[in-house]
């Protein structure tokens, strides 16, 4: 009975632990702009997570190491080395949009402006990642994320035109005023947002840090299986819900607030305050994942102690990098940059590092020095390489495509 | 039999699984490995280029007292070594390495809490 | 290493070119066809926040952050409206469409972001909800 409630415990935290600000921002402003014309890039991305996450966790399961660890011994020092600035860069990019993203939402509650919350999240957030325990830090946030749940509902509440949603859906394409151009830096984006690297390096640290073993495996397996696609409905819901209400009137989203509307307009003060729950559960959650990934990418390349196991004085040097991390994020948003332009930076950048972390996991799933017999089959094999593929062509797209289209502003 | 090549860059645990550090370079004599080397300094040394001397100096400035050897660890004290080089002993018998003490002493430990299990 | 540098050098002097050359009719109207863009969106979601706070379906502080949110999207429009004077005659008659489209833009949006009843905020619904299609009727018409 115990088991049964942690593999439960696992997928709602899954579910709610799949959206972040990228999954808000991307989702809402592409339903706004082209329907749900990007419908297919949701299902390709889940479907990619899924499949790495799910070799993240078994290698981690069965060698007791986190990837990143093994990364430096399959690229070698150097390699590795920029492949952890990348990364570093890239995370550290993602906090400081989650925390933007947190400030918007209490401004939504408050009317206190953002930047001024900015300092004060970043303080808790040090302190939360400082004191409190992981288990239950993981748990409060994904569970509260489940709220987003609302926007699911709101659409089944919503006037809106199915036969028009399901020909966007069936025949993707820009439609009118739009051009491919703008489609496709959409889907880049859309794309980054569901495969963000932080995801892989928090899950399989996190694992480690419940000290799974090989028989976790199944855990493992059912948390990434149901509740990845089952968060990736909710992302879809966001982007639903924006279709039916903005689409029609040709406008576009650039602010939270106008994504918390359809909830509103569904459920009225209640939704809304669902909405603006599930962005903070959701915002801050991720603020916590990527923080603490900050510390999990440096500590584990140099082999030093890390995680929350530890008192922090037995990971000093860790510790130190999650507090640069969360000091550097404040710092990016302290320039006053529009947290949800930071987002969309951000989504562009994770697009150009995602090979970088892939490949590496690819390349140890399929070491049988680490996982004996539980390497990578030809399934996983087959759409790992799929993937890498896919993976490699939105990389190489994504700076060009940010460039003629001006950041997707036509 | 250990090859060099098979160690570089892997975890060193200890006895109790608490990681050490990394396989950052290894001490050869007469073709065989007599140590591993662990640290940023040995590890700058072995990148090289402009990035590795510059970690490598500022490990060494770290050391303590500076310009300190990088750690080693002959390679009688290897328990196993599967994914990871699990060592026989513990690791309050190694050398501590300087970055952690600096930073655990001069910031960390100053931090009310940082003794607590969260 | 010369052959980057070179390309970088061409590419960067190709951009300078781009941003120096005087603007002429295309560009302009580009950019004008983008600041009613911008502006179309802070009215249309200004309208939208208004008629749900009349259905009584937002709180006050949510509004407050909303309407501020539809008035730095107007800001950021009006500045690339003023940002650029109009290269020739026809480009002229662009901005004389606009302005005062953007002048009641900000008026009804600032005083529905501050009506204190319903009556002032069932009129800005009707301004903005006004304003919105003719900001898209420009886009219709020169986009």
């Amino acid at each position: 009975m115990k088991r049964v409630f942690a593999v439960a415990l696992g997928i709602l935290t899954a579910i709610g632990g799949f959206v972040d600000i990228g999954d808000i921002v991307a989702n809402a402003e592409a339903g706004a702009r082209f329907g749900i014309a990007h419908a297919w890039v949701l299902v390709v991305g889940v479907v990619g997570i899924c499949v790495y996450a799910e070799m993240a966790g078994r290698v981690t399961a069965v060698s007791g190491r986190p990837v990143f660890d093994l990364v430096r011994e399959r690229l070698g020092p150097r390699v590795a080395l920029a492949n952890l600035a990348g990364s570093l860069l890239v995370t550290v990019l993602t906090l400081g949009a989650e925390i933007g993203g947190v400030g918007l939402a209490l401004q939504l509650a408050t009317s206190v402006d953002y930047l001024l919350w900015v300092p004060v999240i970043g303080f808790v957030l040090w302190a939360a990642l400082w004191r409190a325990k992981f288990s239950v830090l993981e748990n409060i946030f994904g569970l509260t994320g489940l709220v987003l749940i609302v926007f699911v509902i709101a659409y089944f509440r919503l006037p809106a035109d199915h036969g028009e949603l399901l020909r966007q859906a069936t025949h993707p394409s820009p439609g009118d005023g739009e051009d491919w151009g703008t489609y496709w830096f959409m889907a880049v984006a859309l794309f980054a947002s569901a495969l963000t690297p932080y995801e892989v390096f928090f899950f399989s640290s996190g694992a480690v840090e419940e000290r799974w073993n090989a028989k976790d495996l199944l855990t493992s397996r059912i948390n990434v299986f149901a509740g990845f696609p089952l968060g990736g409905l909710l992302a879809f819901a966001l982007m639903l819900t924006s279709a039916t209400v903005f689409h029609p009137l040709d406008l576009s989203v650039d602010s939270l607030s106008q994504v918390a509307l359809p909830a509103a307009i569904a459920f009225g003060k209640l939704g809304l305050a669902a909405a603006i729950l599930g962005f903070f559960a959701a915002t801050f959650g991720a603020a916590m994942e990527t923080g603490l990934s900050t510390g999990y990418t440096v500590a584990q390349y140099f082999g030093w102690n890390w995680g929350k196991l530890r008192k922090p004085r037995d990971a000093a040097r860790f510790h130190t990098v999650v507090m640069a991390g969360i000091l550097a994020g404040i710092a990016v948003l302290m320039t006053s940059i529009d947290p949800i332009q930071l987002t969309e930076y951000t989504l562009v950048f994770s697009a150009v590092a995602l090979p970088l972390t892939y490949l590496p996991i690819l390349v140890v799933a399929n070491d049988r020095g680490y996982l004996g017999d539980r390497v990578n089959g030809r399934l996983a094999n087959g759409l790992g390489t799929v993937y890498l593929i896919v993976v490699l062509a939105a990389a190489v797209a994504a700076i060009p495509l940010m460039i003629i289209t001006r950041m997707g502003g036509g | 039999m250990l090859i060099g090549f098979d160690l570089l860059d892997r975890q060193i645990l200890d006895a109790d699984g608490e990681p050490v550090g990394k396989v950052d370079d290894v001490e050869i004599e007469d073709g065989t490995v007599v140590a591993l080397l662990s640290g940023q300094q040995a590890l700058g040394e072995r990148i090289g280029g402009r990035i590795g001397r510059w970690i490598a100096a500022t490990a060494r400035r770290m050391s303590e007292p500076p310009d300190q050897p990088p750690a080693r660890i002959p390679v009688d004290l290897i328990a196993e070594v599967t994914s990871a080089v699990t060592l026989s002993v513990r690791r309050e018998l190694l050398v501590d390495p300087p970055l952690e003490t600096w930073l655990r002493d001069h910031l960390i430990a100053r931090i009310p809490g940082a003794r607590d299990e969260s | 290493m010369a052959v980057a540098a070179g390309a970088v050098t061409i590419l960067w002097a190709g951009l300078a070119y781009d941003v120096a050359r005087p603007a002429d009719y295309r560009d302009y109207s580009r950019t004008m066809v983008q600041v009613a863009e911008s502006a179309h969106d802070a009215a249309q979601t200004g309208r939208l926040v208004a008629q749900e706070q009349l259905a009584g379906r937002l709180t006050g502080l949510y509004s407050v952050a909303a309407y501020d949110d539809a008035a730095k999207g107007l800001a950021g429009a009006q500045k690339k409206f003023a940002a650029q004077g109009p290269p020739d005659k026809a480009s002229a008659e662009l901005r004389d469409r606009l302005s005062p489209l953007l002048a009641g833009t900000v008026e009804a949006l600032g005083d529905t972001a501050e009506a204190g009843d319903d009556r002032t905020r069932e009129i800005g619904v009707e301004k903005l909800g006004g304003l919105a299609s003719q900001f898209q009727d420009f886009i219709e018409a020169y986009g």
